[in-house]
Protein backbone atom coordinates (compact mmCIF):
# COMPACT_ATOMS: atom_id res chain seq x y z
CA UNK A 1 0.00 0.00 0.00
CA UNK A 2 2.74 2.05 0.70
CA UNK A 3 4.98 1.52 -2.14
CA UNK A 4 1.75 2.43 -4.02
CA UNK A 5 1.62 5.58 -2.49
CA UNK A 6 4.91 6.39 -3.06
CA UNK A 7 3.96 5.81 -7.12
CA UNK A 8 0.92 7.78 -6.60
CA UNK A 9 3.25 10.52 -5.64
CA UNK A 10 5.91 10.41 -7.94
CA UNK A 11 3.74 9.98 -10.81
CA UNK A 12 0.88 13.19 -11.40
CA UNK A 13 -1.80 11.15 -9.35
CA UNK A 14 -4.53 13.18 -10.03
CA UNK A 15 -4.59 12.03 -13.88
CA UNK A 16 -3.22 8.03 -12.68
CA UNK A 17 -6.51 8.27 -10.46
CA UNK A 18 -9.19 10.04 -12.97
CA UNK A 19 -7.48 7.85 -15.88
CA UNK A 20 -8.33 4.42 -13.37
CA UNK A 21 -11.92 6.03 -12.59
CA UNK A 22 -12.96 6.18 -16.35
CA UNK A 23 -11.30 2.76 -16.82
CA UNK A 24 -13.09 1.63 -14.53
CA UNK A 25 -16.05 3.52 -15.40
CA UNK A 26 -15.42 2.06 -18.95
CA UNK A 27 -15.41 -1.56 -17.55
CA UNK A 28 -18.50 -1.37 -15.32
CA UNK A 29 -19.98 0.21 -18.24
CA UNK A 30 -19.25 -2.32 -20.90
CA UNK A 31 -20.11 -5.19 -18.09
CA UNK A 32 -23.70 -3.45 -18.03
CA UNK A 33 -24.03 -3.62 -21.46
CA UNK A 34 -23.23 -6.77 -22.03
CA UNK A 35 -25.37 -7.94 -19.12
CA UNK A 36 -28.20 -5.61 -20.57
CA UNK A 37 -27.67 -6.82 -24.23
CA UNK A 38 -27.70 -10.91 -23.17
CA UNK A 39 -31.01 -9.80 -20.77
CA UNK A 40 -32.55 -8.57 -23.97
CA UNK A 41 -31.29 -11.54 -26.03
CA UNK A 42 -33.03 -13.90 -23.72
CA UNK A 43 -35.94 -12.41 -23.51
CA UNK A 44 -36.27 -12.42 -27.08
CA UNK A 45 -35.37 -15.73 -27.29
CA UNK A 46 -38.15 -16.99 -24.86
CA UNK A 47 -40.58 -14.83 -27.23
CA UNK A 48 -39.93 -16.21 -30.16
CA UNK A 49 -40.53 -19.52 -28.46
CA UNK A 50 -43.37 -18.34 -27.36
CA UNK A 51 -44.19 -16.93 -30.70
CA UNK A 52 -43.19 -20.80 -32.51
CA UNK A 53 -45.15 -22.48 -29.47
CA UNK A 54 -48.15 -20.06 -30.09
CA UNK A 55 -47.68 -20.30 -33.84
CA UNK A 56 -47.75 -24.56 -33.71
CA UNK A 57 -51.03 -23.89 -31.62
CA UNK A 58 -53.16 -22.19 -33.95
CA UNK A 59 -51.84 -24.02 -37.11
CA UNK A 60 -53.98 -26.94 -35.72
CA UNK A 61 -57.07 -24.50 -35.18
CA UNK A 62 -58.24 -26.02 -38.30
CA UNK A 63 -57.70 -29.78 -37.37
CA UNK A 64 -59.30 -29.08 -33.98
CA UNK A 65 -62.14 -27.62 -35.70
CA UNK A 66 -62.51 -30.48 -38.12
CA UNK A 67 -62.54 -32.98 -35.09
CA UNK A 68 -64.88 -30.63 -33.19
CA UNK A 69 -67.57 -30.89 -36.23
CA UNK A 70 -67.59 -34.50 -36.43
CA UNK A 71 -67.41 -35.20 -32.59
CA UNK A 72 -70.25 -32.77 -32.23
CA UNK A 73 -71.75 -34.52 -35.51
CA UNK A 74 -71.38 -37.55 -33.35
CA UNK A 75 -72.95 -36.21 -30.82
CA UNK A 76 -76.02 -34.80 -32.06
CA UNK A 77 -76.49 -38.26 -33.47
CA UNK A 78 -76.28 -39.96 -30.35
CA UNK A 79 -78.48 -36.91 -28.94
CA UNK A 80 -81.01 -37.63 -30.95
CA UNK A 81 -81.55 -41.06 -28.45
CA UNK A 82 -82.03 -39.03 -25.49
CA UNK A 83 -85.03 -37.17 -24.13
CA UNK A 84 -84.29 -33.24 -24.07
CA UNK A 85 -85.69 -30.44 -22.27
CA UNK A 86 -85.04 -27.69 -19.98
CA UNK A 87 -87.13 -29.57 -16.72
CA UNK A 88 -85.99 -32.84 -15.42
CA UNK A 89 -89.41 -33.45 -13.95
CA UNK A 90 -90.70 -32.96 -17.65
CA UNK A 91 -88.30 -35.28 -18.85
CA UNK A 92 -89.05 -37.51 -16.19
CA UNK A 93 -93.22 -37.59 -17.18
CA UNK A 94 -92.50 -38.06 -21.03
CA UNK A 95 -90.33 -40.78 -20.80
CA UNK A 96 -93.25 -42.14 -18.04
CA UNK A 97 -95.31 -41.45 -20.78
CA UNK A 98 -93.20 -43.18 -23.79
CA UNK A 99 -92.94 -46.64 -21.84
CA UNK A 100 -96.56 -46.71 -20.90
CA UNK A 101 -97.17 -46.55 -24.84
CA UNK A 102 -94.99 -49.18 -25.50
CA UNK A 103 -96.73 -51.24 -22.75
CA UNK A 104 -100.31 -50.81 -23.76
CA UNK A 105 -99.23 -51.18 -27.74
CA UNK A 106 -97.76 -54.56 -26.27
CA UNK A 107 -101.28 -55.52 -24.81
CA UNK A 108 -99.79 -55.81 -21.27
CA UNK A 109 -101.62 -54.81 -18.39
CA UNK A 110 -99.56 -51.92 -16.57
CA UNK A 111 -99.64 -52.09 -12.84
CA UNK A 112 -96.93 -49.52 -11.59
CA UNK A 113 -94.34 -46.82 -12.45
CA UNK A 114 -91.45 -45.66 -10.04
CA UNK A 115 -89.22 -43.18 -11.38
CA UNK A 116 -85.83 -42.95 -9.60
CA UNK A 117 -84.32 -39.32 -9.81
CA UNK A 118 -80.35 -39.65 -10.18
CA UNK A 119 -78.24 -36.87 -10.09
CA UNK A 120 -76.94 -35.30 -13.32
CA UNK A 121 -73.84 -36.92 -14.42
CA UNK A 122 -71.37 -34.03 -16.55
CA UNK A 123 -72.09 -31.41 -18.26
CA UNK A 124 -72.08 -31.92 -22.33
CA UNK A 125 -69.71 -30.07 -25.05
CA UNK A 126 -68.93 -27.02 -23.22
CA UNK A 127 -72.62 -26.10 -23.41
CA UNK A 128 -75.14 -25.28 -20.69
CA UNK A 129 -76.01 -28.94 -21.08
CA UNK A 130 -75.76 -32.01 -18.62
CA UNK A 131 -76.21 -35.37 -19.40
CA UNK A 132 -78.92 -36.93 -17.05
CA UNK A 133 -80.40 -40.40 -16.08
CA UNK A 134 -83.38 -41.71 -14.39
CA UNK A 135 -84.02 -45.22 -13.12
CA UNK A 136 -87.31 -46.45 -13.58
CA UNK A 137 -88.49 -49.31 -11.69
CA UNK A 138 -91.95 -50.60 -13.51
CA UNK A 139 -94.51 -53.72 -12.94
CA UNK A 140 -97.28 -54.99 -15.56
CA UNK A 141 -99.05 -58.14 -16.19
CA UNK A 142 -99.57 -59.83 -19.32
CA UNK A 143 -99.14 -63.09 -21.45
CA UNK A 144 -95.30 -64.48 -22.60
CA UNK A 145 -96.05 -63.30 -26.29
CA UNK A 146 -97.09 -59.47 -24.73
CA UNK A 147 -93.96 -59.68 -22.80
CA UNK A 148 -92.38 -60.56 -25.95
CA UNK A 149 -93.87 -57.49 -27.72
CA UNK A 150 -93.16 -55.44 -25.15
CA UNK A 151 -89.24 -55.74 -25.25
CA UNK A 152 -89.67 -55.86 -29.02
CA UNK A 153 -90.65 -52.14 -28.75
CA UNK A 154 -88.67 -51.48 -26.59
CA UNK A 155 -85.71 -52.51 -28.42
CA UNK A 156 -87.40 -50.67 -31.34
CA UNK A 157 -87.49 -47.17 -29.33
CA UNK A 158 -85.72 -44.23 -30.79
CA UNK A 159 -85.25 -43.26 -27.54
CA UNK A 160 -82.31 -44.59 -25.25
CA UNK A 161 -83.37 -47.34 -22.29
CA UNK A 162 -81.29 -49.72 -20.78
CA UNK A 163 -82.63 -52.85 -19.13
CA UNK A 164 -80.75 -53.79 -16.23
CA UNK A 165 -83.05 -56.06 -14.60
CA UNK A 166 -86.30 -58.46 -14.81
CA UNK A 167 -87.85 -60.66 -13.16
CA UNK A 168 -90.81 -62.86 -14.15
CA UNK A 169 -92.71 -64.52 -12.31
CA UNK A 170 -95.89 -66.45 -13.13
CA UNK A 171 -99.56 -64.84 -12.05
CA UNK A 172 -102.76 -66.17 -12.42
CA UNK A 173 -103.20 -68.99 -14.84
CA UNK A 174 -101.44 -68.24 -18.06
CA UNK A 175 -100.31 -64.48 -17.42
CA UNK A 176 -97.03 -63.36 -15.93
CA UNK A 177 -96.29 -60.94 -13.03
CA UNK A 178 -93.00 -58.90 -14.84
CA UNK A 179 -91.25 -56.68 -13.01
CA UNK A 180 -88.31 -54.79 -15.28
CA UNK A 181 -85.26 -52.05 -13.82
CA UNK A 182 -85.00 -49.48 -16.36
CA UNK A 183 -82.47 -46.99 -17.03
CA UNK A 184 -83.34 -43.85 -19.07
CA UNK A 185 -81.29 -41.19 -20.49
CA UNK A 186 -81.67 -37.38 -20.91
CA UNK A 187 -79.96 -33.83 -21.87
CA UNK A 188 -81.51 -31.27 -20.03
CA UNK A 189 -80.47 -27.92 -21.66
CA UNK A 190 -80.47 -24.09 -20.39
CA UNK A 191 -83.05 -22.29 -22.03
CA UNK A 192 -80.78 -20.13 -23.96
CA UNK A 193 -79.32 -23.44 -25.68
CA UNK A 194 -83.03 -24.55 -25.99
CA UNK A 195 -83.74 -20.93 -27.73
CA UNK A 196 -80.47 -21.33 -29.86
CA UNK A 197 -81.40 -24.89 -30.48
CA UNK A 198 -84.73 -24.14 -31.82
CA UNK A 199 -83.68 -21.03 -33.88
CA UNK A 200 -81.86 -23.86 -35.88
CA UNK A 201 -78.21 -23.83 -34.77
CA UNK A 202 -78.27 -26.47 -31.74
CA UNK A 203 -78.16 -30.33 -32.16
CA UNK A 204 -81.16 -30.99 -30.02
CA UNK A 205 -84.62 -30.45 -29.47
CA UNK A 206 -86.87 -29.96 -25.80
CA UNK A 207 -89.72 -32.53 -25.77
CA UNK A 208 -93.29 -31.09 -25.06
CA UNK A 209 -94.24 -31.31 -21.58
CA UNK A 210 -96.79 -34.47 -21.95
CA UNK A 211 -98.11 -34.67 -18.35
CA UNK A 212 -97.75 -38.12 -16.54
CA UNK B 1 11.29 13.16 -35.97
CA UNK B 2 14.75 11.49 -37.19
CA UNK B 3 14.23 14.01 -39.89
CA UNK B 4 13.84 16.53 -38.21
CA UNK B 5 16.08 19.73 -38.58
CA UNK B 6 17.59 21.22 -34.90
CA UNK B 7 19.34 24.44 -34.75
CA UNK B 8 20.80 24.77 -31.36
CA UNK B 9 21.08 28.48 -30.63
CA UNK B 10 24.69 29.22 -28.83
CA UNK B 11 25.66 32.50 -27.44
CA UNK B 12 28.29 33.09 -30.25
CA UNK B 13 26.25 31.65 -33.56
CA UNK B 14 24.33 28.38 -34.20
CA UNK B 15 24.61 24.38 -34.83
CA UNK B 16 22.75 23.43 -37.77
CA UNK B 17 21.85 19.22 -37.66
CA UNK B 18 20.06 16.87 -39.40
CA UNK B 19 19.54 13.29 -38.98
CA UNK B 20 20.70 13.91 -35.47
CA UNK B 21 23.69 14.82 -35.84
CA UNK B 22 25.15 12.86 -39.13
CA UNK B 23 25.00 16.19 -40.95
CA UNK B 24 26.21 19.26 -38.53
CA UNK B 25 26.95 22.68 -39.22
CA UNK B 26 28.77 25.32 -37.13
CA UNK B 27 27.85 28.78 -37.79
CA UNK B 28 29.66 31.39 -35.86
CA UNK B 29 29.68 35.15 -35.71
CA UNK B 30 26.71 37.70 -35.39
CA UNK B 31 24.31 38.98 -37.21
CA UNK B 32 24.05 35.94 -38.99
CA UNK B 33 20.38 35.29 -40.56
CA UNK B 34 19.72 31.68 -39.45
CA UNK B 35 16.85 31.88 -42.07
CA UNK B 36 19.16 32.09 -44.87
CA UNK B 37 21.65 30.05 -43.03
CA UNK B 38 19.40 27.05 -42.91
CA UNK B 39 17.79 27.43 -46.61
CA UNK B 40 20.86 27.23 -47.65
CA UNK B 41 21.58 24.21 -45.36
CA UNK B 42 18.74 22.52 -46.63
CA UNK B 43 19.48 23.31 -50.36
CA UNK B 44 23.49 21.89 -49.67
CA UNK B 45 22.62 18.73 -47.99
CA UNK B 46 19.24 17.69 -49.83
CA UNK B 47 16.95 17.90 -46.98
CA UNK B 48 13.13 17.92 -47.88
CA UNK B 49 11.96 18.98 -44.43
CA UNK B 50 10.68 22.23 -42.92
CA UNK B 51 10.07 21.82 -39.67
CA UNK B 52 13.05 22.59 -36.94
CA UNK B 53 13.56 22.19 -33.49
CA UNK B 54 15.57 24.84 -31.52
CA UNK B 55 17.01 24.09 -28.89
CA UNK B 56 18.55 26.22 -27.20
CA UNK B 57 22.21 26.08 -25.19
CA UNK B 58 22.35 25.24 -21.69
CA UNK B 59 24.35 28.45 -20.82
CA UNK B 60 21.65 30.41 -22.36
CA UNK B 61 18.95 29.03 -20.27
CA UNK B 62 17.51 30.11 -16.58
CA UNK B 63 16.88 26.40 -14.67
CA UNK B 64 15.05 27.09 -11.52
CA UNK B 65 13.62 24.31 -9.09
CA UNK B 66 11.39 26.00 -6.42
CA UNK B 67 9.35 23.69 -4.36
CA UNK B 68 5.46 25.35 -2.89
CA UNK B 69 2.88 23.93 -0.61
CA UNK B 70 0.39 21.88 -1.13
CA UNK B 71 -2.01 24.01 -0.35
CA UNK B 72 -0.98 26.68 -3.04
CA UNK B 73 -3.81 28.40 -4.03
CA UNK B 74 -2.72 29.52 -7.97
CA UNK B 75 0.55 27.15 -8.86
CA UNK B 76 0.78 29.02 -11.99
CA UNK B 77 0.48 32.42 -10.46
CA UNK B 78 2.89 31.64 -7.95
CA UNK B 79 5.44 29.80 -10.40
CA UNK B 80 5.16 34.15 -12.14
CA UNK B 81 5.71 35.39 -9.45
CA UNK B 82 8.96 33.32 -8.25
CA UNK B 83 10.74 33.97 -12.13
CA UNK B 84 9.52 37.37 -11.22
CA UNK B 85 11.89 37.31 -8.49
CA UNK B 86 14.61 35.16 -9.01
CA UNK B 87 14.76 35.79 -13.28
CA UNK B 88 17.84 38.53 -13.88
CA UNK B 89 15.55 40.19 -16.11
CA UNK B 90 11.49 41.10 -16.17
CA UNK B 91 9.73 38.35 -16.29
CA UNK B 92 7.41 39.31 -19.62
CA UNK B 93 11.11 39.34 -21.48
CA UNK B 94 11.24 35.44 -20.80
CA UNK B 95 10.01 32.65 -22.21
CA UNK B 96 9.52 29.60 -19.77
CA UNK B 97 8.07 26.61 -19.28
CA UNK B 98 8.10 24.15 -16.43
CA UNK B 99 6.83 20.65 -14.76
CA UNK B 100 5.27 19.94 -11.74
CA UNK B 101 5.81 16.68 -10.05
CA UNK B 102 3.49 16.36 -6.52
CA UNK B 103 5.53 15.33 -3.49
CA UNK B 104 4.51 13.91 -0.08
CA UNK B 105 4.42 17.44 1.38
CA UNK B 106 5.47 19.89 -1.24
CA UNK B 107 5.22 20.49 -5.01
CA UNK B 108 8.33 20.73 -6.89
CA UNK B 109 8.55 23.16 -9.81
CA UNK B 110 11.31 23.19 -12.26
CA UNK B 111 11.55 25.89 -14.31
CA UNK B 112 13.44 26.64 -17.76
CA UNK B 113 13.50 30.23 -19.04
CA UNK B 114 15.47 32.20 -21.69
CA UNK B 115 15.49 35.82 -22.84
CA UNK B 116 12.87 36.03 -25.05
CA UNK B 117 14.69 38.33 -27.65
CA UNK B 118 17.40 35.90 -27.88
CA UNK B 119 14.84 32.88 -29.30
CA UNK B 120 12.18 35.81 -30.87
CA UNK B 121 14.21 36.75 -33.90
CA UNK B 122 15.74 33.17 -34.44
CA UNK B 123 12.02 32.18 -35.01
CA UNK B 124 11.06 35.05 -36.76
CA UNK B 125 13.49 34.70 -39.15
CA UNK B 126 12.90 30.99 -39.92
CA UNK B 127 9.57 31.54 -40.29
CA UNK B 128 9.70 34.44 -42.95
CA UNK B 129 11.85 32.05 -44.69
CA UNK B 130 9.10 29.05 -44.97
CA UNK B 131 10.31 27.23 -41.70
CA UNK B 132 8.05 25.70 -39.20
CA UNK B 133 9.08 25.62 -35.83
CA UNK B 134 7.60 22.65 -33.90
CA UNK B 135 9.38 23.86 -30.58
CA UNK B 136 12.12 25.75 -28.34
CA UNK B 137 13.70 23.58 -26.07
CA UNK B 138 16.26 23.64 -23.38
CA UNK B 139 19.71 21.94 -24.98
CA UNK B 140 19.08 18.86 -22.21
CA UNK B 141 15.92 17.82 -24.05
CA UNK B 142 17.67 16.90 -26.99
CA UNK B 143 19.32 14.01 -25.26
CA UNK B 144 15.85 12.42 -23.37
CA UNK B 145 14.90 9.49 -25.72
CA UNK B 146 12.81 6.34 -25.29
CA UNK B 147 16.08 4.60 -24.64
CA UNK B 148 16.45 5.84 -20.87
CA UNK B 149 12.69 5.51 -19.95
CA UNK B 150 12.86 2.98 -17.61
CA UNK B 151 16.72 4.20 -15.93
CA UNK B 152 17.80 6.87 -13.06
CA UNK B 153 20.66 8.69 -14.87
CA UNK B 154 22.02 12.30 -14.72
CA UNK B 155 23.25 14.33 -17.77
CA UNK B 156 26.43 16.39 -17.09
CA UNK B 157 26.61 18.85 -19.89
CA UNK B 158 29.94 21.43 -19.59
CA UNK B 159 29.97 24.86 -20.65
CA UNK B 160 30.70 28.17 -18.50
CA UNK B 161 29.36 26.05 -15.67
CA UNK B 162 29.19 22.71 -15.89
CA UNK B 163 25.84 21.68 -15.15
CA UNK B 164 24.24 18.08 -14.21
CA UNK B 165 20.48 16.94 -14.87
CA UNK B 166 19.15 14.36 -13.29
CA UNK B 167 16.38 12.22 -14.29
CA UNK B 168 14.26 9.61 -13.55
CA UNK B 169 13.36 8.16 -16.50
CA UNK B 170 12.40 11.19 -18.92
CA UNK B 171 11.32 13.39 -16.52
CA UNK B 172 14.06 15.92 -14.84
CA UNK B 173 14.43 15.69 -11.21
CA UNK B 174 17.09 18.02 -10.57
CA UNK B 175 19.30 20.41 -12.52
CA UNK B 176 22.46 20.85 -10.05
CA UNK B 177 25.39 23.92 -11.27
CA UNK B 178 29.51 22.57 -10.31
CA UNK B 179 31.81 24.88 -9.69
CA UNK B 180 35.21 24.10 -10.65
CA UNK B 181 36.11 21.00 -13.34
CA UNK B 182 37.76 18.84 -10.99
CA UNK B 183 34.44 16.27 -10.78
CA UNK B 184 34.62 12.82 -11.52
CA UNK B 185 31.76 10.51 -12.25
CA UNK B 186 32.16 9.01 -8.72
CA UNK B 187 31.49 11.86 -6.91
CA UNK B 188 28.69 13.08 -9.25
CA UNK B 189 27.06 9.69 -8.66
CA UNK B 190 27.33 10.29 -4.76
CA UNK B 191 26.29 14.02 -5.09
CA UNK B 192 23.05 12.88 -7.29
CA UNK B 193 22.24 9.33 -5.93
CA UNK B 194 22.31 8.14 -9.44
CA UNK B 195 24.51 5.32 -10.75
CA UNK B 196 24.35 6.18 -14.88
CA UNK B 197 26.16 9.01 -15.28
CA UNK B 198 26.67 10.03 -18.94
CA UNK B 199 28.55 13.26 -20.60
CA UNK B 200 27.82 15.31 -23.57
CA UNK B 201 31.96 15.57 -23.91
CA UNK B 202 33.04 12.62 -21.74
CA UNK B 203 37.01 13.75 -21.02
CA UNK B 204 39.21 11.04 -21.98
CA UNK B 205 40.21 8.38 -19.59
CA UNK B 206 36.99 9.09 -17.22
CA UNK B 207 34.51 7.11 -16.30
CA UNK B 208 31.53 8.96 -17.44
CA UNK B 209 29.90 7.09 -20.23
CA UNK B 210 29.03 8.93 -23.51
CA UNK B 211 25.96 10.70 -23.43
CA UNK B 212 26.19 10.76 -28.14
CA UNK B 213 24.52 7.76 -28.56
CA UNK B 214 21.30 9.29 -27.50
CA UNK B 215 21.19 11.38 -30.07
CA UNK B 216 20.74 8.23 -32.58
CA UNK B 217 16.90 8.35 -31.42
CA UNK B 218 14.61 10.64 -31.52
CA UNK B 219 14.09 12.72 -28.76
CA UNK B 220 11.08 12.83 -26.86
CA UNK B 221 10.34 16.77 -26.10
CA UNK B 222 7.76 16.20 -23.69
CA UNK B 223 9.13 18.51 -21.28
CA UNK B 224 9.90 22.28 -21.20
CA UNK B 225 8.72 23.29 -24.46
CA UNK B 226 9.44 27.18 -24.07
CA UNK B 227 7.93 28.07 -27.63
CA UNK B 228 5.15 30.64 -27.25
CA UNK B 229 1.71 30.11 -28.30
CA UNK B 230 1.62 32.45 -30.84
CA UNK B 231 4.48 30.67 -33.05
CA UNK B 232 2.98 27.02 -32.10
CA UNK B 233 1.76 25.67 -35.06
CA UNK B 234 -1.35 23.99 -34.17
CA UNK B 235 -1.26 20.22 -33.47
CA UNK B 236 -3.24 19.03 -36.70
CA UNK B 237 -2.39 15.31 -35.68
CA UNK B 238 -3.70 15.74 -32.37
CA UNK B 239 -7.26 17.29 -33.49
CA UNK B 240 -7.28 14.67 -36.39
CA UNK B 241 -6.51 12.40 -33.93
CA UNK B 242 -9.23 13.72 -31.18
CA UNK B 243 -11.61 14.12 -33.68
CA UNK B 244 -11.15 10.29 -34.98
CA UNK B 245 -11.17 9.27 -31.08
CA UNK B 246 -14.91 11.09 -31.08
CA UNK B 247 -15.44 10.15 -34.28
CA UNK B 248 -14.89 6.40 -33.22
CA UNK B 249 -16.60 7.17 -29.45
CA UNK B 250 -19.94 8.36 -31.80
CA UNK B 251 -19.93 5.22 -34.00
CA UNK B 252 -19.17 2.77 -31.49
CA UNK B 253 -22.14 4.31 -29.52
CA UNK B 254 -24.11 4.70 -32.19
CA UNK B 255 -23.86 0.76 -32.82
CA UNK B 256 -24.59 -0.15 -29.44
CA UNK B 257 -27.80 1.92 -30.12
CA UNK B 258 -28.73 0.34 -33.36
CA UNK B 259 -27.64 -3.33 -31.50
CA UNK B 260 -29.74 -2.71 -28.64
CA UNK B 261 -32.87 -0.69 -30.62
CA UNK B 262 -32.88 -4.09 -32.86
CA UNK B 263 -32.95 -6.05 -30.59
CA UNK B 264 -35.49 -3.87 -29.24
CA UNK B 265 -37.17 -3.72 -32.24
CA UNK B 266 -37.78 -7.12 -32.58
CA UNK B 267 -38.74 -8.09 -29.29
CA UNK B 268 -41.27 -5.49 -29.79
CA UNK B 269 -42.53 -7.00 -32.81
CA UNK B 270 -42.43 -10.33 -31.47
CA UNK B 271 -44.55 -9.00 -28.57
CA UNK B 272 -46.89 -7.72 -31.37
CA UNK B 273 -47.16 -10.81 -33.46
CA UNK B 274 -47.79 -12.88 -29.91
CA UNK B 275 -50.45 -10.23 -29.06
CA UNK B 276 -52.15 -10.85 -32.13
CA UNK B 277 -52.39 -14.96 -31.76
CA UNK B 278 -53.51 -14.91 -28.26
CA UNK B 279 -56.78 -14.63 -28.86
CA UNK B 280 -56.16 -17.47 -31.57
CA UNK B 281 -54.68 -19.29 -28.96
CA UNK B 282 -57.27 -19.32 -26.35
CA UNK B 283 -60.05 -20.52 -29.08
CA UNK B 284 -57.91 -23.63 -29.68
CA UNK B 285 -58.17 -23.52 -25.59
CA UNK B 286 -61.74 -23.38 -25.48
CA UNK B 287 -62.05 -25.54 -28.79
CA UNK B 288 -59.95 -28.17 -26.70
CA UNK B 289 -62.29 -28.06 -23.47
CA UNK B 290 -65.43 -28.83 -25.61
CA UNK B 291 -63.68 -31.68 -27.55
CA UNK B 292 -62.51 -33.22 -24.24
CA UNK B 293 -66.36 -32.63 -23.09
CA UNK B 294 -68.06 -33.99 -26.38
CA UNK B 295 -65.36 -36.58 -25.89
CA UNK B 296 -66.92 -37.99 -22.49
CA UNK B 297 -70.33 -37.84 -23.31
CA UNK B 298 -69.65 -39.37 -26.04
CA UNK B 299 -67.58 -42.16 -24.56
CA UNK B 300 -70.57 -42.30 -22.16
CA UNK B 301 -73.29 -42.75 -24.03
CA UNK B 302 -70.74 -45.47 -25.75
CA UNK B 303 -70.15 -47.01 -22.64
CA UNK B 304 -73.83 -47.36 -21.57
CA UNK B 305 -73.48 -50.57 -24.07
CA UNK B 306 -76.44 -52.78 -26.05
CA UNK B 307 -79.51 -54.12 -23.96
CA UNK B 308 -79.20 -57.89 -23.54
CA UNK B 309 -81.23 -60.01 -25.68
CA UNK B 310 -83.64 -61.17 -23.55
CA UNK B 311 -85.79 -63.09 -26.17
CA UNK B 312 -82.67 -64.92 -27.07
CA UNK B 313 -81.78 -65.88 -23.36
CA UNK B 314 -85.58 -67.24 -22.74
CA UNK B 315 -85.36 -69.05 -26.00
CA UNK B 316 -82.26 -70.80 -25.10
CA UNK B 317 -82.94 -70.91 -21.08
CA UNK B 318 -86.01 -72.80 -22.19
CA UNK B 319 -84.92 -75.09 -24.63
CA UNK B 320 -82.09 -76.21 -22.15
CA UNK B 321 -84.47 -76.65 -19.20
CA UNK B 322 -85.57 -80.52 -18.74
CA UNK B 323 -89.26 -81.26 -19.86
CA UNK B 324 -89.88 -81.81 -16.58
CA UNK B 325 -88.90 -78.67 -15.13
CA UNK B 326 -91.39 -75.80 -13.98
CA UNK B 327 -90.09 -72.55 -13.16
CA UNK B 328 -91.55 -70.38 -10.59
CA UNK B 329 -89.71 -67.53 -11.23
CA UNK B 330 -87.02 -65.94 -13.78
CA UNK B 331 -84.62 -63.14 -12.77
CA UNK B 332 -82.04 -61.40 -14.91
CA UNK B 333 -79.62 -59.05 -14.36
CA UNK B 334 -77.61 -57.09 -17.05
CA UNK B 335 -74.96 -55.80 -15.07
CA UNK B 336 -73.69 -59.05 -13.66
CA UNK B 337 -75.43 -61.18 -16.68
CA UNK B 338 -76.85 -63.32 -14.28
CA UNK B 339 -79.48 -64.89 -14.48
CA UNK B 340 -80.97 -66.56 -11.58
CA UNK B 341 -84.25 -69.01 -11.87
CA UNK B 342 -86.39 -70.78 -9.21
CA UNK B 343 -88.84 -73.36 -9.89
CA UNK B 344 -88.71 -77.06 -8.88
CA UNK B 345 -87.63 -80.46 -11.27
CA UNK B 346 -87.30 -84.36 -11.00
CA UNK B 347 -83.85 -84.79 -11.27
CA UNK B 348 -81.53 -81.87 -10.52
CA UNK B 349 -78.53 -83.71 -12.08
CA UNK B 350 -79.96 -83.67 -15.55
CA UNK B 351 -81.42 -80.08 -15.48
CA UNK B 352 -77.76 -78.75 -14.25
CA UNK B 353 -76.51 -80.73 -16.50
CA UNK B 354 -78.25 -79.14 -19.21
CA UNK B 355 -77.92 -75.32 -18.46
CA UNK B 356 -73.96 -75.84 -18.23
CA UNK B 357 -74.60 -74.93 -21.63
CA UNK B 358 -75.94 -71.68 -20.97
CA UNK B 359 -73.21 -70.60 -18.64
CA UNK B 360 -71.29 -71.39 -15.43
CA UNK B 361 -74.07 -72.95 -13.37
CA UNK B 362 -74.08 -72.77 -9.09
CA UNK B 363 -76.93 -74.27 -7.18
CA UNK B 364 -77.87 -71.99 -4.77
CA UNK B 365 -80.38 -73.95 -2.36
CA UNK B 366 -82.11 -77.47 -3.11
CA UNK B 367 -85.43 -79.03 -1.09
CA UNK B 368 -86.92 -81.86 -2.15
CA UNK B 369 -90.45 -82.32 -1.41
CA UNK B 370 -93.10 -85.22 -3.02
CA UNK B 371 -90.28 -86.62 -4.87
CA UNK B 372 -89.46 -83.58 -6.90
CA UNK B 373 -86.13 -81.33 -6.27
CA UNK B 374 -86.92 -77.29 -5.38
CA UNK B 375 -84.23 -75.24 -6.54
CA UNK B 376 -82.97 -71.96 -6.69
CA UNK B 377 -80.09 -71.70 -9.48
CA UNK B 378 -77.60 -69.08 -10.78
CA UNK B 379 -76.12 -69.01 -13.91
CA UNK B 380 -73.49 -66.71 -15.23
CA UNK B 381 -73.92 -66.65 -19.06
CA UNK B 382 -71.15 -66.80 -21.39
CA UNK B 383 -69.72 -63.90 -22.56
Amino acid sequence: MNSISRIMHRRNSRGLLLGVVVLLALIKLGFWLQESYQADQAELASRKASLARYQKLTGQIPELSRQLRLLNDRREKLAKYLFTGSNEENIISAMQLDIQAMVSTAGLEPESFRPLKQKNSQQVGGESSALGEVAIKASFNGTLAEYQAFLAELYRSPKMYKIEAVTLTPFKKSDLKILIDLRGYFLITAPDVVAAAEGGGGASKPVKDSGT
Amino acid sequence: MMEALEVIILADGFVLSHARGRIREELRGEDLDIGQELTAFREKHGIGRRGVNLFVAEDLVYGLALELPLRTPDIKGAISLQLGLLLPFPEEEALSSFTIVRQADVYRVTIFAVRARLAASVIEELVEDGFTVKGLYPENQRYVTARMRRQKWALVMPGRQTKVLVFNGTSLQNRLLIVGDKFTSEKISELCGVELILHTDPPTGSSFVDAQPLLTEAPLLREFNLLPDSYRRPDYLKMVLVAMLALNLLAFAGAIWVRFDHLGNQIKRTEGEVAQLLPQVAEVDKTRVKIKKVEEFVTTMTNIGKNPDLIAIMSALTSNLPDDAYLDQFKYDSKSRLVAIIGYANDLTVLTGKLQKLGEVRLKSTTRRKDRFYFQVEIALHE
